[in-house]
């Protein structure tokens, strides 16, 4: 079967041309505006063309029948037609911005003015996104240049890494509404389910004015797909298997309208993921294994002048912890890391059934939405979210222990209003176009365990922004300006409260003594936070970004109040509630280039961090630097404010001649980090990260279009720059990961079946990632491959149904 | 190939699609039930804030008593251990007991340990001891030996009838001063096969990584005057 098909293609390419000298001509406009679109690239089969300033082209020496059209232009949504050539012929291709997307479709996202970004970002979609298509969160976003996973001791889980930054210095948006999730611990994984995602946008850089403060790093928009506005039923279903681990994805969405009421649109969706242990290249990564599962639901309703939207959401993530991180004393864990190879190894195996150690997750997301339109004052948008995070760890215990050992729960409800003033023209050419709002959150965390870490808090916050811009054809000048306030009162119990006090990092003037003899601490801060950008589209081709912030972020609790041992990791963690804010200022300039053969975008930045709270050890000969607890003395750790710098860049291009099926692309990227305190390097900073890849575009050949066949290679380098007291064991070597990739996608009348087939880490290399917890233990899991299904389909279009009246929804 | 569905299927699908919602929905509230009942879970761990030795020496003269505590757990105060003095010539029957003092009365770990001992040893080593655990040092001031073993405390099931380490023998030779250290090791069993093995304790006295986990481990101030 796969051979006929082959054959097929083969005989596909070999077959005698027919006289191909029709000319395909026409012009590509902006949907909204009907202004044309310049420099859009137009593709038809292998010959493509870009568009000249009045959105025209034309293509030459084009064979008779039928042809897929792509245009593409960042700016816009990638715009795919069928053309049937029978002569010279002339075609129209309207555009769609996908800012008006955000403005039309995705009812609230606060500040959908999606004002041209002055920093560089990197959005998944389409294709790039279907390839990630059963991977974890964090492996999805991971294709990104300057984008890394932080990987989680959890099977498969990880949170990304964003410009050296992760956890709470980066923002995760879903739908809008900021994701709130345990993120103190180097093992909380952001509970986000990238099936639901219709495109994800990584922006880096420091500061968000619209989202909040905390982005130090960047910030990650995961965004689902707009509700139908057609008529009909539609939906998407997706079946992964993936050799290591043996693992089965299926997710499926259905999205549909409502034939009596008109404006009405309704979604469901759901998937499960469950994976045995996976497999290092020597042996089994012993309970590894893991399950999630997503489901939720949407409706929305939408007329001329107003829009709502609810929706409702829970994921569910149970992931067993190796058994190669055992709970040991300074000396052991010390002899555990030298045998470089897990004790016991020999009786690990690879099962689906998930014993102790394991964390357990439930997090559920309701939001409601609602977007009014306002006659020319502009539009009005607010959002009510609320998130349910709770997170259950089980530790090995002896038998007659049931339950878990950490169990934490966090609430927060969200409400965000804002507006977005129509375009004021202030002179020929040049608009003033904004947003202005203001935010309120209110969370509740209750931690329950028989040992102390974090006290439980009730936090209130709230913020104001505003953000301009001025808007020339070539020119974009933007400014914002925020304030956030926060206030957080932490409930000390007994135990806790002395031991704090009694140690001297809590200030009892801080508190008030509660009946139980613990302690209720109240903490308010309040910071502005700023930014200035300007984006030149300089030249043909040519765009220049620039951008200025600085930004504020509050101390997490953990920072506050930390009181105990990490899990797996012979360090007694404490906090420091003299800690105050961190501020970053931050700086990037971006360069992109787009031309006929070649496309590339360079970015370099440089943030100082002020007051940057750091956890690195108490100094030994100290008073705090030991601390002798029942398993033995250990190494204290504290967070402790220290002033360094972040910089680097990121490189990325695609090499894509016309005319010619194969394309080349790579991308770089570089993160330096320096405590500027004590002149020391900083520890989790991804090391330099360099890939190349060739891709084979298949010619289309019977009914299959868009076939691919890529090869890549990933270099990760040795981190060479790195703090051994403040880490337990040196960066490990260099490793280069070999990857290859095929698909294809088959029309079957309204349905399309797409195929993809990956494989990971080829060679079966061994090797440990600086940036992943399992490496003091044991290997990162060796070679897979992995088999992608997905059938976009509609079940009904009523278009073509004599039934058929429904009204369309066109701006 | 195409898949086409009559209108009324349509209808009869959104329907669906709305009652699914609608279950996901009321899911939702079943689900916070659920949880406020869990959150009525013990949160058991396996917290031991003191290790008590009791030496009563053989012939019947008081016991010397020394334990190590960390009465606020883990975090916050350091904890800190009595010192033991013992007396030349004396042989000792050494008892180890686990207590968590956080609870009230305090809870005693020892017996959870006995229900376990298959799956469980503690193993003593430091400066100060010559025994299984140990380099040969006919130097040390004190010599260790092993006085219980699984069967004492129930059914041995699984393997060689290997020592527990709730008991032990010490006899006090020769003057000196050193450490004396108390390891629990926790051994569950491991996808069906038994991590706890007779050549335990010379893996530790070799410096070798152990098996399964770290329970409990102090370390006293020995002397023989």
């Amino acid at each position: 079967m796969t051979g006929s098909i082959a054959l097929a293609l083969w005989l596909g390419t070999l077959a005698p041309p027919s006289p191909c000298t029709d000319t395909v001509e026409g012009r590509v406009v902006d949907e909204s505006t009907g202004e044309p679109v310049a420099g859009a690239l137009v593709r038809l089969g292998e010959a493509s063309v870009e568009t000249d300033q009045t959105g025209h082209f034309e293509l030459h020496d084009v064979c008779p029948g039928d042809h897929a059209l792509t245009v593409e232009r960042p700016e816009y949504h990638t715009v795919r037609q069928q053309v049937a050539v029978d002569g010279d012929t002339a075609v129209d291709v309207h555009a769609l911005p996908r800012e008006v997307e955000h403005d039309d479709h995705v009812l609230v996202k606060v500040a959908a003015t999606a004002a041209t970004e002055t920093r560089a970002s990197d959005t998944l979609e389409g294709e790039a996104l279907a390839r990630t298509r059963g991977k974890g969160f964090a492996d999805a976003v991971a294709g990104v240049p300057g984008v890394t996973v932080l990987r989680s001791s959890a099977g498969g889980l990880g949170k990304p890494i964003i410009r050296g930054q992760y956890g709470r210095r980066n923002l995760l948006l879903f739908d809008g509404v900021r994701h709130q999730g345990q993120e103190w611990g180097i093992d909380h994984a952001p509970e986000i389910d990238p099936f639901s995602a219709g495109s994800i946008t990584v922006i880096k850089g420091a500061g968000s004015i619209r989202h909040g403060p905390d982005a130090v790093g960047g910030v990650v928009l995961v965004d689902p797909p707009p509700l139908p506005r057609e008529p009909g039923v539609r939906g998407q279903a997706h079946l992964v298997g993936v050799s290591n681990g043996r693992q089965g994805v299926s997710a499926l969405r259905i999205d549909g309208t409502h034939r009596r009421l008109p404006g009405f649109a309704w979604r469901v969706e759901g998937n499960a993921t469950r994976a045995a242990g996976l497999s290092a290249p020597d042996y089994p990564l012993d309970n590894t294994g893991s399950l999630v599962w997503n489901a939720g639901g949407s409706l929305g309703y939408q007329r001329d002048a107003f829009e709502v939207r609810l929706s409702y959401r829970r994921h569910f993530q149970q992931a067993g912890i190796c058994t190669c991180l055992t709970i040991d004393s300074p000396e052991s864990f010390a002899q555990t890391i030298e045998r470089g190879v897990p004790v016991g190894v020999e009786q690990y195996t690879s099962e689906y059934r998930i014993e102790r150690p394991f964390q357990r997750v439930t997090h559920d997301l309701a939001a409601a939405r609602g977007r009014v339109m306002l006659p020319r004052a502009g539009q009005l948008h607010a959002t009510y979210a609320f998130q349910d995070n709770h997170r259950q760890e089980y530790a090995v215990v002896r038998q007659g222990v049931e339950g878990p050992q950490i169990e934490l729960r966090l609430r927060t409800h969200t409400g965000d209003v804002a507006f977005e003033h129509a375009p004021v023209p202030l002179s020929e050419g040049l608009w003033l176009e904004g947003v202005a709002g203001v935010g309120g959150l209110h969370q509740r965390n209750a931690f329950d365990s028989n040992q102390t870490l974090i006290p439980d808090y009730v936090q209130l916050s709230g913020g104001a922004f505003v953000l301009e811009r001025v808007v020339t054809e070539r020119f974009e000048m933007q400014w914002g300006v925020r304030y956030d306030g926060m206030q957080r009162t932490s409930m000390l119990g007994e135990r806790d409260y002395l031991g704090q006090t009694g140690t001297g990092r809590l200030d009892p003037d801080d508190c008030e003594r509660t009946p139980n003899g613990g302690g209720r601490c109240r903490f308010p801060f309040h910071a502005p936070s700023g930014s200035y950008g300007v984006l030149v589209r300089a030249a043909r081709g040519l765009e220049l970004r620039a951008d200025l912030t600085s930004t504020a972020r509050f101390p997490n609790v953990d920072e506050h109040f930390l009181n105990g041992i990490a899990p797996s990791f012979p360090v007694l963690g404490l906090g420091g509630s003299a800690l105050g804010v961190e501020r970053t200022w931050g700086s990037s300039l971006t360069a992109s280039t787009s031309h006929r053969w070649l496309r590339t975008e360079t970015s370099g930045f440089f943030n100082y961090v002020d007051e940057y709270i750091y956890f690195a050890p108490e100094p030994t000969d100290g008073p705090l630097g030991l601390n002798e607890t029942i398993r033995g003395t250990y190494q204290v750790f504290s967070f402790r404010p220290v002033d360094a710098v972040f910089y680097g860049a990121e490189h990325a291009f695609v090499v894509a001649p016309p005319r010619w099926p194969v394309s080349i692309d790579g991308q770089l990227s570089v993160v330096r980090a320096r405590d500027v305190t004590h002149q020391g390097f900083l520890v989790f900073v991804p090391p330099g990260r360099y890939r190349l890849g060739v891709t084979y575009r298949w010619p289309e050949a019977w009914r299959l279009r868009n076939g691919y066949v890529s090869v890549g290679g990933t270099l990760v380098d040795h981190q060479r720059r790195y703090d051994l007291a403040a880490d337990f064991a040196p960066p490990p070597p260099a490793y280069f990961l070999l990857g290859a990739a095929a698909g294809v996608e088959l029309p079957l009348g309204d349905q399309v079946l797409s195929l993809g087939l990956e494989g990971g880490n080829l060679t079966n290399a061994r090797y440990r990632q600086y940036t992943s917890l399992l490496r003091y233990f044991a290997d990162e899991p060796g070679w897979e491959l992995r088999l992608r299904l997905s059938l976009d389909f509609a079940l009904d279009r009523p278009g073509r149904h004599e039934h058929g009246r429904h009204e369309h929804h066109h701006r | 190939m195409s898949i086409r569905r009559s209108p009324r299927f349509s209808r009869s699908l959104t329907s669906l699609g709305l009652a699914a919602a609608l279950a996901l929905l009321g899911g939702c509230e079943e689900g916070h039930e659920h949880d406020e009942h869990g959150h009525e879970h013990d949160h058991e761990s396996e917290v031991i804030t003191t290790v008590r030795l009791t030496f009563a020496p053989q012939g019947g003269a008081d016991a010397v008593v020394a334990s190590f505590t960390d009465p606020d757990g883990d975090g916050g105060m350091s904890g800190s251990a009595d010192p033991i003095a013992l007396m030349a010539g004396t042989t000792y029957d050494l008892r180890v007991e686990f207590l968590n003092e956080l609870e009230d009365p305090a809870e005693d770990i020892t017996a959870e340990i006995e229900e376990e001992a298959e799956e469980h040893q503690v193993l003593i080593s430091g400066t100060a001891v010559e025994g299984p655990a140990t380099a040969a040092d006919p130097q040390t001031p004190v010599l260790h030996a092993y006085a219980d073993t699984e069967s004492r405390y129930g059914a041995n099931a699984e393997g060689e009838d290997l020592p527990v380490g709730l008991a032990h023998t010490i006899t006090a030779r020769t003057v000196g001063t050193g450490t004396f250290v108390v390891m629990l090791r926790h051994l569950p069993e491991l996808n069906g096969a038994p991590q706890k093995e007779a050549d335990l304790a010379a893996m530790l006295a070799a410096g070798e990584a152990l098996p399964g986990d770290v329970d409990a481990l102090v370390e006293f101030e020995l002397t023989v005057p």
